[in-house]
Parts: structure tokens; sequence; C-alpha cells
């Protein structure tokens, strides 16, 4: 077991190093001068020249690379082009809004996958189980935005429960508010992922049923169900948390999305806005921030499904 | 290899003809049905807008503003008094374009990556799967936005980056079925008949892991349109003159509060067409994996 941990550490670190590395020169290699992009239309030459000089734009490339990595590694992303501020501190600013939203639609997400994916596999042969597979199937299809929209239409526009977009300008001040304004964004994300989760948990559970040890449970005295319940779902769980890794970037990316659609100032707006403004330093931070995420919770993923597979265990 | 018997060489590569039986049971899959259909409608739609449209998809109207939908016009008009039926047709091509393109460069990046990974020398092929764990990880938004920050954004953008984080899916994907494909008895005797690597990669592998390709294929290009409505949405898709179903998702936004049935077609469209390509996706590997079709077939 240590020593697949380790393995999956070393993995891990091979990976960060790939992907800060991808980032890093796909942003520099890519044509447009950053300096004359700072320097705006009207600067000058020598002006251009200065902004080089104080960005360190002169220093060969896999010099500026190694000085990036080794600010991340001192926990120092570099500074904003536009605002100057350091991009940690403005990261850790927005991830109070994203961080939250990302939990909040996982848990949604969940709640609907789950138990209605369960639901839909043991009753396949009924009217309400195809009904689950089918809106499942419908809604894994449907665009985040448009989900936004009309879930706006719906909770906001209609029924005027909940605010159709922003977010409290005093943040977490007042609890109740910032939730609420965070309830549509997750609900959108939730649905929608939820959705591609609920077609993994009924195959998956699909699966379990055929299975022998199901079948001797049910054949010692215990009803199909509550044999399918104690021996089938551990092994359902199992595959739900390893697809799990692939769903956080689903997660991440509908937070993008979702943060424009409701004008919430989160790590994913601030990624579109600096985008826009061509930030290198903040683009590059943001998206290593994001890929290192979906690296990370995937090497947990791993480590956890071990841990809770006896089956893995034994074979180490 | 058996031993007894050396296999005739002009006998092996053939395959056993199953065509029809795989055949019967698509036409009557419904969701190849289904998926069939829509994107027939797609192509023929998008075809049509180039040589007719109910009205110029491009010319505003101030007096038609937000007109309810009726026989003249069949879906209503939007914001700025243009048809929002012919829009939509001729959003069509950018979203046939989108699929299309994001479907070729992922089954190049895919078929590269996959022959890297299952056909080269151990240290490569190692290199290889851990490139691609690592890539895996980008999401399809994310290399937009790189691509967008240094390039600006435009279709071409939508195109590789789906293209490629697909490429990279399906690699991960065939990588094992070419590596099982790769130790069968007939691409020893193609190399025995003295074919290079990449003739007997072409003439027998391929072929083979055709079918899984095709079916991911399918669902790039579903991802593909969900990416463009999702990118175009944020400003990094379809420039502003051209009409895309994402665009026009983007121009309604404002308007939701007073006219909600507007946002609907544009949605309902992307949705039908993303959900058609999932379902063709689904039917293709149903009625060509072995180990499905002698089970009855589950649908949706």
């Amino acid at each position: 077991m240590i020593r697949f941990v380790l393995t999956r550490v070393v993995l891990l670190v091979v990976g960060l190093v790939i992907a800060s590395a991808l980032i890093f020169f796909t942003l520099r290699v890519l044509p447009g001068d950053v300096a004359q992009i700072i320097a705006g239309t009207q600067g000058t030459p020598e002006q251009v020249a200065e902004i080089r000089e104080q960005l360190g734009l002169n220093v060969p490339l896999p010099l500026q690379y190694l000085d990036w990595i080794g600010g991340i590694l001192r926990g120092d992303l570099g500074t904003s082009l536009v605002t100057g501020t350091p991009v940690v501190e403005e990261l850790a600013e927005k991830a109070t809004v994203t961080v939250p939203l990302a939990l909040l639609a996982l848990v949604i997400a969940l709640l609907v996958s789950v138990p209605f994916g369960v639901l839909a596999a043991l009753r396949r042969n009924t009217a309400a189980g195809t009904a689950f597979a089918v809106t499942a199937q419908a809604l894994a299809a449907v665009p985040v935005v448009w989900a936004g929209m009309i879930l706006v239409i719906v909770f906001a526009v209609w029924l005027g429960w909940l605010p159709p977009q922003g977010f409290p300008r005093d943040g977490w001040e007042e609890p109740g508010d910032a939730i609420r304004s965070l309830l549509l964004p997750a609900l959108t994300i939730g649905v929608v992922e939820g959705s591609v989760l609920l077609r993994f948990v009924r195959s998956a559970t699909l699966e379990a049923t055929g299975q022998d040890y199901v079948r001797t449970a049910a054949a010692t005295g215990l009803t199909r169900r509550r044999a399918l319940l104690t021996h089938g779902l551990p092994n359902v769980a199992l595959s739900v948390v390893s697809v799990l890794a692939l769903q956080v970037a689903g997660l991440l990316v509908g937070a993008v999305i979702v943060e424009q659609l409701f004008t919430l100032p989160g790590v994913g707006r601030l990624l579109v806005t600096n985008v826009g403004n061509r930030d290198l330093e903040m683009v590059q931070g943001a998206v290593f921030v994001f890929t290192a995420i979906v690296l990370v919770i995937g090497a947990l993923i791993d480590v956890l499904a071990r841990l809770i597979d006896p089956r893995q265990r034994e074979t180490t | 290899m058996s031993e007894q018997n050396p296999p005739r060489l002009e006998a092996v590569p053939r395959r056993p003809r199953r065509s029809p039986r795989w055949l019967a049971a698509f036409v009557r899959h419904p969701s190849a049905i289904y998926g069939s259909t829509v994107i027939v409608l797609l192509l023929a739609g998008a075809a049509l807008s180039y040589v007719w449209t109910p009205y110029d998809p491009q010319r505003a109207n101030p007096y038609d503003q937000w007109l309810a939908p009726s026989f003249e016009h069949l879906l209503g008009t939007d914001n700025i008094g243009r048809d929002i039926f012919s829009v939509l047709l001729v959003g069509a091509r950018v979203t046939v374009g989108v699929a299309v393109g994001s479907a070729l460069v992922a089954a190049v990046v895919g078929i590269g990556l996959a022959a890297l990974g299952a056909l080269t020398a151990r240290w490569l092929r190692e290199g290889v799967a851990v490139l691609v764990d690592v890539l895996i990880a980008f999401p399809t938004l994310l290399i937009a936005m790189m691509l967008a920050s240094a390039f600006g954004g435009s279709l071409l953008v939508v195109v590789l980056a789906v293209g490629f984080s697909f490429g990279v899916n399906i690699g991960r994907v065939s990588r094992p079925e070419l590596r099982r494909v790769r130790r069968a008895d007939f691409v020893l005797a193609g190399r025995a008949a003295g074919r290079g690597p990449v003739r007997n990669l072409t003439t027998h592998l391929l072929p083979n892991v055709a079918p899984v390709f095709i079916v991911q294929l399918s669902w790039a290009m579903a991802v593909a349109i969900l990416a463009e409505a999702g990118l175009s949405y944020l400003g990094y898709g379809a420039p502003s003159n051209t009409p895309s179903w994402g665009r026009m998702l983007a121009e309604l936004q404002s308007y939701i509060g007073i006219h909600p049935w507007s946002v609907l077609w544009p949605g309902l469209a992307i949705t039908l067409t993303v959900l058609a390509f999932n379902l063709l996706g689904d039917a293709i590997r149903d009625v060509t994996d072995p180990r499905l079709t002698r089970a009855p077939v589950v649908t949706a």
C-alpha cells in the first residue's frame, strides 16, 4: 500500500511538472507580445522595451519557466500584469465563491444521481425506471448555459424565490444571502453533472445486479433487493468514486460558465475576464491551479479507491 | 498461433462477413433511429440555409421585434427583429462545421496517441501513457481559453481545443484495444508478408478498432457542439457576424426576464442535436460490441 501511494505521488509530481510546462510554453510560444499589449497601441518602442525588462521577458524562456516553478514552490504565482496584485491573493479571494459553489454543486449532483440512478437500474423494466434513464440522457445533453437560463426564468423571474444573478457585495458577511445567491448556479451545474453521473450509477448498478455474489446472496435467503443493497452497492460506490475524478473537471468547467451567467465574482469569471485582457500571468496561474486541483483529486481518488476496495489492497 | 496448421496468408486477413446483422440491429435500434433522423435534419437544414431561408437572417427589422411564433415567423423574431427560424438554420452550419472539424482533429490526435502508446518501444509507450494521463486532466474549456488568450477567440480555437482534448480521450480508450489486436495472428501475418508498421496499422489494426473509434467520434461531436455553445456564450467562439446557436443564447440572455420564450429555441436545438450524437454513439456501441450484442439491447 505504501509503495502504491509513493508511486502515485511520484506520478502526480510528474503530472504537475508536465502540466505546468505545457501551460507555460503554450502561452509563451504562441504569438502576441505581452509587453506590446500592456503598453497599448500608443506605446513607444522604448516603453515596450522597458516593460519587457521589468517583466523579465528578456531572459531565455526556460529560465523564465524555472523562475515561475520556483515561485509556485514558494506559493507565489506571479503578479497580475493588469492590476498588479499577486495572482495567489486574487485567486484566494475568488475561491471563497468558487469552492462553496463547486461543493454545493457536487452535493446536488450526488443527490440527483445516486438515488435515481440506483432506482432507474432496479426498476429498469418499469415506466418509472425508463423515465429516469431517458430524462437523465436528455438532461446530460443540455448546455449548462441554457440550463441556467431556464432555472433563472422559472425560479427567479416567474416564482421570484431566488435572486436571478449577483453575489452579496460584502461576501460571506450574511451567510444566508450568500448561499441563496449560490443556490441557482449550484443547481444548474448539479443537475447537468448529476445527469451525467446518473448514467454511470445506473450502469454500475445494472452490472452489479448480474454478479454472482449478488445471486449467491439472494440464494441464501435474502430478497433480491436486499442482496443488491448489501452486496452490490459497495461495488457501485467504488465505480462511482472513480468516475468522480472526471466529474471534478466537469464541475470546474461548469463553474466558469455559470459564474459568467450569474455574474458571480469567482475564479471562473476571473479567468474569463483575464483571457479577454490577455493577462498571461493571471491566466497561467488560474489554469495551473484548476489543472492541479483535477490532478490532485484524481490521485486522491485512486488512493481512496484502493483503500476501500479489499480486492485491490490484496494485489499489491 | 496454431502450431499444426500454418494459416493460409490470403485467407487470414478477411473478416467474417457480418455487416448485414450489424446493420439490421442498427436500423431497429431506437437510439439509432432518433440519432440518425436528427443528424440528417441538421445536415439538411445547414445545406438548405445556403440556398434558402424564410427571411434574411442578418437583416435587422425594427418593426418586427419580438413577434410571437406564427405562420409567418415559425419561431417568432428576436430583439432586433430577425426571424429566429432563419437564424437557427444558418447557425446549423457552425454546428456542423465545429462537429466535423473537431471529430477530424480528434481522430488524428487519437490515432496518433493510440499508435504511439500501443505499438512503439516500451519506454516511449510508458511515456505516452503518462502524458495522456496528464493531458486528460486539462478540461476542454480551459484548453480553449488558453488558446483564446493567445490567438483571440474563434471557431478554429473551439475545433482545435475540442479535437485535441477528445483526441486524448480516444487515445486513452483505444490504446488497450489496439494492444489487444496487435497480438492477433493476422497482424503477424501482415508483418510476415512484408508489410511495414504504418501499412500494417492502416490495413489491419485500424479497421479492427474502428467501432471503438466511431463511437468515440460520435460522442466527440456531441461534446464539440456543447463546447461551441459554451465558448460562443463566453465570447470566445463564433465571431459576432456569424450566426451560431451558442451566440444566439448569449445575445438573448439579457432579455430572458421579458421574453423568456425566445431563448427556448437555440437551447432546444443544441440539446436535441447533442442528444442525437450521444444516442448515435450509444447505438453504434450496442450493435458493434460483441459482448453486448448477445445480451438483449438495453435502450436509453
